[in-house]
């Protein structure tokens, strides 16, 4: 039912998408939103890519599947809209990305590999290299019966081999938004996966805002507005891998307040810093030395 | 770690009942009984969260009975897993290195 519902705001915006008309920014070439319209089998880049169709749409922009006319290979170019927030946005997405793939030479990391970046009739477009189904997708074509344990075991491996990455000392970098929908299977049959879309990420040393994450995989600190760092994306996987299993959001909250009452409800760990009526003990041990 | 939030941020979630803390009480205006859901904080997180995900499961029907039971110990290494991942306290949650020695993800059998 949560799932019926984020089709039905896709398809919204879908709709809202096709009533737009031609070009009113950007010398015409870009719709109401700064997004570039496109025209099917454009050549771009010096006739290096040749544009397919649209594969995805975030705030920051559009992906579009491509074909390098020299590897003949297909890509996967993220095209950013031509507004400075969103471009200065996807510089920071850039260096991150760079780092990434510079200390993981033999790509074995399960990180998105970016091949190269330039700028387009003002867009900044990121070429990534094609992969195929996100985990909400895979979901979905269980008809959100789930997935088994041992597939599940394989994602979990991976991820977590990707996350060790990301907390690494020299690395430190936090994806600040991980989903079903940011993990990609790299061929439609395996069970090899990817870690996309560092859109929202940042050092841990750098962290920029305070209101991050998608909510259903949100992390208590986060919505508390506390310090948060590499932890919060191990709370996101966390719900990401029950999901897998049962196929539906493990807190699927309907705005950040009924997010934790979700999260209470199941799971309350009993440690001396948060409400459990196991331990009321320990929690008013805790009020009291804080107030004293 | 709700002592330490802001208020703007503790109250949005939590009241103050007694001298602790306990999870707010959403109000339901609903139209004919006075009824308002009673949200109950767990207090054995390893056996709601292992409801969660057996009875989910269990409701598809994609396994049967005896496959569960034969697999019951992975169930059981698996809600431990996601119960060191989702640890209330960041500080305490599963670092991903020691993620990848949880005997769940070890296993392979």
């Amino acid at each position: 039912m949560y799932y019926e519902e984020r089709e039905a705001r896709r398809a919204a915006r879908a709709a809202q998408r096709t009533q737009a008309g031609p070009g009113p920014q950007n010398n015409g070439w870009d719709d109401e939103h700064y997004d570039y319209i496109l025209t099917p089998n454009e050549m771009i880049h010096s006739d290096k890519y040749q544009l397919q169709k649209r594969i995805g749409k975030g705030s920051f922009g559009q992906v579009v599947k491509a074909i390098n006319q020299i590897t003949k290979k297909e890509v996967a170019i993220k095209i950013i809209k031509s507004k400075k927030p969103f471009l200065m946005q996807a510089k920071t997405e850039i260096g991150l990305l760079k780092h990434l793939n510079d200390n993981d030479e033999d790509d074995e990391h399960n990180i998105v590999r970016l091949l190269e970046t330039f700028i387009f009739k003002n867009h900044q477009c990121i070429v990534f290299e094609m992969l195929s189904l996100n985990l909400y997708e895979l979901l979905k074509n269980t008809h959100f019966a789930g997935v088994s344990l041992n597939l599940i075991r394989k994602f979990a491996k991976q991820i977590l081999k990707g996350l060790a990455y990301l907390a690494r000392v020299d690395i430190d970098i936090i994806h600040c938004d991980l989903k079903p929908e940011n993990i990609l299977l790299r061929h439609p049959k395996r069970s090899g996966i990817k870690i996309i879309d560092f859109g929202s990420s940042c050092k841990s040393s750098k962290r920029m805002y305070s209101y991050i994450q998608s909510r259903f995989y949100r992390s208590p600190e986060v919505m508390l507005g506390l310090q948060y760092s590499v932890a919060i994306d191990m709370w996101s996987l966390g719900c990401i891998l029950v999901e897998m299993h049962t196929g539906e959001p493990l807190f699927s909250g309907t705005d950040q307040f009924d997010q934790m009452q979700k999260i209470v409800q199941v799971y309350l760990v009993y440690s001396a810093y948060c409400l459990s009526q196991l331990d009321i003990c320990s929690l008013l041990f805790f009020v009291l030395y804080y107030h004293i | 770690m709700i002592t330490r939030t802001d208020d703007q941020h503790k109250n949005q979630f939590f009241a103050q009942v007694d001298g602790r803390w306990t999870i707010k009480q959403r109000q339901i205006p609903s139209d004919e009984s006075n009824k308002t859901e009673t949200i109950v904080p767990s207090t054995n997180p390893v056996l709601s969260l292992k409801a969660v995900v057996e009875q989910e499961a269990q409701r598809k029907k994609k396994y049967s009975a005896s496959d569960t039971a034969h697999s019951s110990r992975q169930y059981d290494l698996f809600v431990d897993m996601i119960h060191n991942m989702l640890a209330f306290d960041p500080k305490l949650r599963i670092a991903p290195l020691d993620a990848l020695n949880h005997p769940f993800i070890t296993n392979v059998g």
